[in-house]
Order: structure tokens, then sequence, then C-alpha cells
């Protein structure tokens, strides 16, 4: 199949389709919350999963609806077997993978290939799979593990369905704290502190449009790789490049997702915030502690506590090599996770967008695992008691671990449409006076 | 019951006191100081942590049993420890 650049019309019909949802968002958040508060709390959660169902089923084709609330009734029962001490994984398996084979037969996706050009339709499926997916491994892990000792169907209905918790990858929160955090404030305290968090969500969502809107041009533009390639641009100007384009990254997906941690808060559920302040971070490992914190402590439970713990006791004089291992599992599995979220958004016919997607996830999780073992092993490495840094090393840290993070957004970015190869190794090349 | 968990308690400060660095960044890990949220516990310490437990208190910690809930404070994982040890 021939691959096409993204044309006008495209970007138009995705904008057209994003505002589109945005406004009809916006009024169900508005909705919602009020009768929510209104009613008494103990129709309350079941408001917020049917009215969040509704919504989402007025956008959805009715077989992809079915399949999903089919797959949903079966992750319940799976976890109520679990809390029984009995097995569930097998028939919630089944019924997952027969979920998800159908949503990946093609009722779900995002770019679809006319004979022409790669068509956007179909965001809000696409983007609530991705969610659906991670959701629901995390909510049978802590069903395995008793977590969710009284777990009914509402709470069930509210973690898949209801709108603040189907639509963010921010909010990909544990079940049990999504149940434990709800009700720790009541009406206006809620709503005050929910409204709070909105507002600083979008204030950084201005912030990345108006950083799109001073420099877009000069990062990463045609203009700049123009120049790049005729060896006219020098290695300040490339770091600015770098810098703001990974500055407008995290205040998009700050914006973004603490937007829905901000919905969440209107409507009762007391969620942690999803970033903790990761531009402050002095070295990779701990920006990577900060970045994205509910979806971690989802990957470090299923994947690097178990293979380190184990590791550990198997292995305890061999250190390095263990945190090189675990780090690599918990990337691996980082990246596949990703890998299947990004899988729905590409209908059947468009392997070449997949594997491009595929190839580009797999190289940035390994420089993450390189860069965060880098950074254990280097904080191990320092022997006796933690020693207090001084201020210029504090800051230091800082500047390095910005750069390493703006020198690794290159290859998010990297595809036959935005950055090539070449593109990517001239502008590292330039920024490092390769 | 609850003399053994203040013992427990005291044990669990005196490694998290000696070994994490949250001292470093102006903050006193006390029996209430949350753990995770803190920074008190990165990843490294929290393995080392968890095998201390092991060692120094005869039980097993299982790898799912790492979480918010258990780890939340000295008094959370004293409570832990004092559930696997059972009544003495």
């Amino acid at each position: 199949m021939r691959e096409t650049p993204l044309d006008a019309g495209s970007v138009e019909l995705v904008l057209q389709s994003s505002l589109e949802l945005l406004g009809a968002y916006a009024a169900w958040v508005l909705a919602a919350a009020a009768v929510h508060w209104l009613l008494p709390p103990a129709r309350r959660k079941a408001w917020l999963a049917l009215s969040g169902a509704a919504f989402l089923a007025s956008w959805f084709p009715a077989p992809l609806a079915a399949a999903l609330a089919a797959s949903t009734a079966a992750l319940h029962a799976a976890g109520a077997r679990a809390r029984r001490g009995k097995e569930g994984w097998p028939a919630a398996a089944l019924a997952f993978s027969a979920a998800a084979a159908l949503l990946l037969g093609g009722r779900a996706h995002f770019l679809r290939y006319d004979g022409t050009f790669l068509v956007f339709e179909d965001v809000l499926p696409a983007l609530f799979i991705g969610i659906y997916l991670k959701k629901a491994a995390y909510f049978l892990y802590e069903a395995r593990y008793g977590r969710l000792p009284a777990y009914g169907a509402a709470d069930t209905a509210v973690y898949f369905f209801s709108l603040p918790f189907a639509l963010g990858p921010g909010v990909v929160a544990a079940p049990s704290h999504l149940q434990e955090s709800y009700g720790k404030r009541e009406g206006r305290a809620a709503a005050a502190h929910g409204l709070q968090t909105v507002l600083d969500a979008v204030l950084h969502l201005a912030g990345c449009w108006a950083v799109f809107r001073l420099f877009g041009s000069f990062m990463f533009g045609r203009e700049l790789l123009g120049r790049l390639a005729q060896g006219r641009v020098r290695a300040p100007e490339i770091w600015a490049a770098l810098g703001l384009a990974y500055l407008s990254f995290y205040l998009l997906r700050y914006g973004y997702e603490q937007l829905c941690v901000g919905t969440a808060r209107l409507l009762g559920f007391d969620l942690r915030d999803n970033y903790a302040e990761p531009l402050l971070a002095s070295s990779y490992a701990e920006h990577w502690r900060r970045w994205n914190v509910h979806f971690r402590e989802m990957v470090m439970a299923f994947f690097y506590y178990p293979v380190m713990l184990r590791l550990a006791r198997a292995r305890p004089s061999a250190g390095a090599s263990n945190i090189v291992a675990a780090c690599w599992t918990t990337f691996f599995g980082h990246g596949l996770f990703v890998v299947a979220a990004n899988a729905v958004f590409y209908s059947p016919g468009s392997w070449p967008g997949l594997r491009d997607s595929a190839c580009r996830i797999a190289l940035f999780e390994g420089l993450q695992w390189a860069l965060v073992s880098g950074s254990l092993l280097r904080s191990r490495s320092q022997p006796g008691a933690p020693q207090p840094a001084s201020g210029l090393r504090e800051a230091a840290g800082i500047a390095t671990t910005f750069a390493l993070r703006a020198a690794t957004l290159p290859f998010l970015a990297l595809n036959r449409k935005q950055l090539a190869w070449s593109d990517v190794a001239g502008l590292l090349g330039a920024a490092f006076g390769l | 019951m609850t003399e053994g968990v203040d013992a427990l308690e005291r044990a669990i400060l005196g490694f998290l006191q000696e070994k994490s660095d949250a001292a470093l960044r102006g903050l006193a890990v006390t029996r209430e100081t949350p753990l995770f949220d803190s920074g008190a516990l990165d990843s490294l310490l929290i393995i080392e942590f968890a095998l201390f437990l092991e060692q120094r208190f005869q039980v097993r910690i299982e790898a799912h049993e790492i979480d918010r809930r258990n780890f939340a404070t000295v008094s959370a994982v004293a409570r832990l420890v004092a559930a696997k040890q059972g009544p003495r």
C-alpha cells in the first residue's frame, strides 16, 4: 500500500472532530457534575456509569459498544471470582481476547487509507480502546491480588465507562485508588478542587499553544531542517529547538491528562496528580518517577517489582546486572502496552504505519531503558550514606536531565512524515557537535 | 501486639533514616511520613527495604505487596510485617 503525506484536509478533519468531541465532553462534564451532586450518595456512582456509557455509546458503532459491554461484564465476573479465591483468569482472558480481536478487526480505528489519503476518523473509539486495554490489565491484576475486596458492578462500570477515566492516559489509575479516593471531598470542596485543577490544566494547554504559536516554525520545522541539510545551523540553535519542543510536549501532556484528573475531582474522585514537577528532576531516573505517575505505577507493579525482587534474592551480589535486567523488562513491558494502545489507531491494511509506530516506540523505550539504568547505576555507585548535593550540582543535574530528555524527543517524532532518520541523525549530530 | 508493632516501627524507622536520602531534601522520615509520595523510597531502596524486612523479621514480602497501601508509611509497613508474623 502506498503511503501518502498528511494533507490539509486530513488535519482539518482531525481538528473538527476534536472540537466536536471537546464541546460534547465539556457539556457532559457540566451536566454530569450537577446531577451527581444533586443525587443521594447511594445513586451517584450508578449515574456516573450510566451517563458515561450513554455518552460513549452515542459515538461508537453498535457492534463495538456491544463488544465492550460484554468484555467488561466478563472482566467484572473474573474479578468477582478472584475475590472469592477462585481462578478467573482463563475466562476473562478469553472474553478479553475475543473483544480485542473484534476491535482490531476493523471496528475501531483512527487512520484509514481511502486510496489517496490517510483519513482520520472514529477518534473517540480509538482513544477509548487504547485506555481500555491498559485498564483491563490493571483491573485483573488488582482483583487477582485482593486489592478490590468490595468492588461492585457500579464500581467496575465507573472505572471503565465514566468519562474522566475513559479518555485520559493520565488517569489509568489503579481501580483501588479510584475507589478509595471517592468521597474524600464533598460538594463545594470537591468542585473547587476540581475547577482549580481544570484551570491549571487549561493554562498549561494555553502555554503549549503559545509555544507553538511563537516558535512552531522553529521547532523541527522544514526551514530548520533545510538549513541543517545545508550545514547552516549551530548547536545552540538546535538545543533551543529541542528544549522548546520538549517544553511544549510536557505542557500538552500535563494539560491534557490533568484535565482528566480535574474532571474526576469535580465528580468527587480525589485522584493524585499525574505529574510531580518532572522538569525539576535532577537525574533521569527521578524524571521517570515524576512523569505519568499513574501509568508508571502500573508498569512498576507488573514488571519491575517482581523481576527486581526475584533477582535481588537470587543474586544479591549482582546488583548492577540486576538493575539493568529489571529495567529492561520494565521498559519492554511499558513498550508493549504503548504499542498495543497504538495498534487500535491503525485500520487493517495500514501495516506500514503500525510497523513504523512499533519501531519508533521500541527505539524510544530502548533509550529510556539505557538512560534510566545508567542513572540508577550512577546513584548506586556513590558509596556510603547519601550526601547532600551542592546547589550548583543540583542545577547541573536538572539541566542535564532536561537536555537528555529533550534529546530523546526527536525519536518519538521519527517516521516518514515528520522526521526521517537522516533528520534525527543530523539534529543530534549538530547538537552534540559530531 | 502493640509493643511488637512499636519495636517494628523503631527498627524500620532506623533503616530508613540511615538509608533514605529524604533528609537531604529537608524531609524528616517519621512514622507517618508518606514514603511513596515524598520520594523517601526510590525504586532501588524499596527493594533493599523489602529484603531488609525479610531478613530482619523473618517474613516473606511478595512483589504484589509492594504498593502505596502497604508501604504508605512506616506504621503501615510495621502493620504488614506484624500481620505476616501473626500473634506472638
